[in-house]
């Protein structure tokens, strides 16, 4: 095997098969490579753009420094407006999932009707971004936080319905079962044998979901739905990029704060 | 107490798991169940409490009929059920696995809660104690051994105050000395308390030892009913002999009918 420290390599499994199997992996690469230069002329992708672009970038990163931090005690209410969208969102995102996935899921649904119509509103919601929601709430109920945490909830529930679906699906059926067995009714079986399967996997989901819904709040004040987006753009639009990077960096910290005390009430359950 | 008459259970997919199958159990037997992999043992008891619909035949426990949907929770909660995988559910304590015996007799509002009547907490301590398991009442079920997560699943059926019995299979995955004491422990409900037992074993010399009632199933019939512990090897020939031939060509095996009692 090895001569002069040379070392022969060789494919575990053959590369191709066969020669047709060949042909068929080149025309597969040649039309991804399509797609990237199509795309790529789609959206004017170009190097010498990007460096034509790096100036003004560059003016842009000076103007942002230093960070005003006298806008500080002005950041605050918005903040906390911020963090309670994310809460309020989630939550109600995680009161409608419960009926809705427990629907979806094949092996609990009441009726394969009820199960298409779950899993149709689940795949809906899902589809529509929460930008849009809000945009849609705001038109609706108009300006403020409210629509922002509707908007987090009704996108939300399409994530957390499937991955609740799914976890429910997946469980051993085998407890489900035995409680049927002893006669137990439904719910009985339900909150006996089917929560504390699926129970941590849920938790961990809703705060992962917590985790996302905080980004998303940090930007529905673009469209007029409550949070710290607004100052954000309104900093962009009046051309105060030192106002902006403070804001910048307090959603970062927060984003950190977020992200920290859900994994630490996720060590805690789990 | 079990009167089955022509049992046929014939699966989605085509395969006849029960061929018309005709039992009675009297009341307090210990019956067990023979017969090799796929012969049927599983489908025979699970139509006994309703789990599978069977195909054709009736089933009364009781002289109610299972297949009507009024008599089958009042069934189901006089027959406790054991299984050979347990089916405990692991993130519940062992109290908790035990009491769910006692849902089917629980206020729905109250048991979602985990509020359950004194007595019933009580009796469901009773009943690991007399499993030996009194001591672990409060841990995980999955913290416990195989041989005594079975002992457990014994308690949670002793817990719904059964008339019957039925287990599948319940040593299958125990190591010896674990399913001589689930055995003793079954022989001991049966006797002290009059319970009807009915268990499916792959060990002959097991059933040997603690049957009252021996009956044999191969390929979805009955072949063997004798009552008594003691099988000669043409008999246990007769369940377990020569699968291979008989796999596919049906009726190739002796049908023996043997006249209840
Ligand atoms: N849900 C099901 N769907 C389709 N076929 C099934 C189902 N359950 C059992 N069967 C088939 O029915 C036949 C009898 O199965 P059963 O589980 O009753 O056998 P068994 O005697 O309990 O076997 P084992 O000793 O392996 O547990 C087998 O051929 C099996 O493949
Ligand atoms: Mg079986």
């Amino acid at each position: 095997m090895r001569k002069n420290g040379a070392v022969t390599l060789r494919p575990v499994l053959p590369w191709f098969k066969d020669g047709r199997a060949a042909l068929r992996q080149l025309a597969l690469a040649v039309l991804l490579l399509g797609v990237y230069a199509w795309s790529a002329a789609g959206t004017h992708l170009s190097i010498s753009e990007l460096l034509r672009g790096v100036p003004g970038l560059a003016d842009i990163v000076a103007r942002m420094v230093p960070p005003n931090f006298a806008i500080l005690p002005k950041l605050a209410g918005p903040t906390i407006e911020t963090v309670q969208i994310s809460i309020w969102g989630t939550t109600l995102a995680v009161l409608f999932t419960i009926p809705l996935g427990l629907a979806a899921a094949r092996n609990l649904s009441p009726h394969p009707l009820v199960y298409g119509l779950a899993r149709f509103v689940l795949n809906a919601t899902r589809s529509i971004s929460e930008i849009i929601f809000a945009l849609i709430f705001v038109a609706a109920v108009g300006l403020g936080p409210f629509p922002g945490v509707l908007a987090l909830a009704f996108h939300s529930v399409g994530m957390l319905g499937k991955f609740l679906a799914e976890a429910i699906e997946n469980i051993d059926a085998g407890p489900v079962e035995a409680l049927v067995a002893t006669g137990a009714s439904k719910w009985q079986v339900i909150r006996y044998a089917v929560v504390p399967q699926i129970l941590p996997e849920f938790v961990t989901l809703c705060l992962y979901r917590w985790e996302l819904n905080f980004r998303s709040a940090t930007i529905l004040g673009i469209v007029g739905a409550g949070g710290i987006g607004f100052e954000l753009v309104t900093s962009m639009r009046l051309f105060q990029y030192q106002d902006m990077t403070t804001i910048l960096i307090v959603i970062l910290a927060l984003v950190s704060v977020v992200d920290y005390v859900s994994s630490a009430i996720r060590a805690k359950i789990i | 107490m079990i009167a089955i008459r022509g049992l046929r259970k014939e699966f989605g997919n085509g395969t006849k798991a029960l061929r018309g199958v005709d039992l009675t159990v009297e009341c307090g037997q210990f019956l067990v169940l023979l017969g090799p992999s796929g012969a049927g043992k599983s489908t025979l008891l699970r139509c006994i409490n309703g789990l599978v619909q069977p195909t054709a035949g009736e089933i009364t426990v009781d002289g109610a009929a299972v297949h009507q949907l009024r008599h089958l929770t009042d069934i189901r909660r006089q027959v406790g059920m054991i299984f050979q995988q347990f089916n405990l559910v692991k993130r519940l304590t062992v109290i908790e696995n035990v009491l769910c015996g006692r849902l089917a007799h629980s206020n729905i509002f109250c048991s979602c809660l985990k509020l359950f009547p004194a007595a019933d907490i009580d009796f469901a301590l009773h009943c690991l104690d007399r499993v030996g398991l009194a001591e672990k009442a409060y841990q995980r079920a999955d913290q416990l051994s195989g041989g005594q997560q079975q002992r457990v699943g014994i308690a949670r059926a002793l817990a719904q105050k059964p008339r019957l019995i039925l287990a599948d299979e319940p040593v299958a995955s125990l190591d010896p000395r674990s399913a001589e004491r689930v055995m003793g422990i079954l022989r001991d409900i049966n006797r002290q308390d009059g319970m009807t037992v009915i268990v499916s074993l792959h060990n002959i010399e097991l059933a040997g030892r603690y049957a009252e009632r021996v009956i044999g199933l191969r390929d979805g019939a009955l072949v063997l009913d004798k009552r008594s512990s003691v099988l000669s090897s043409w008999e246990v020939e007769l369940v377990y002999g020569d699968y291979a031939d008989a796999a596919d060509d049906e009726g190739a095996f002796p049908q023996v009918t043997y006249a209840h009692a």
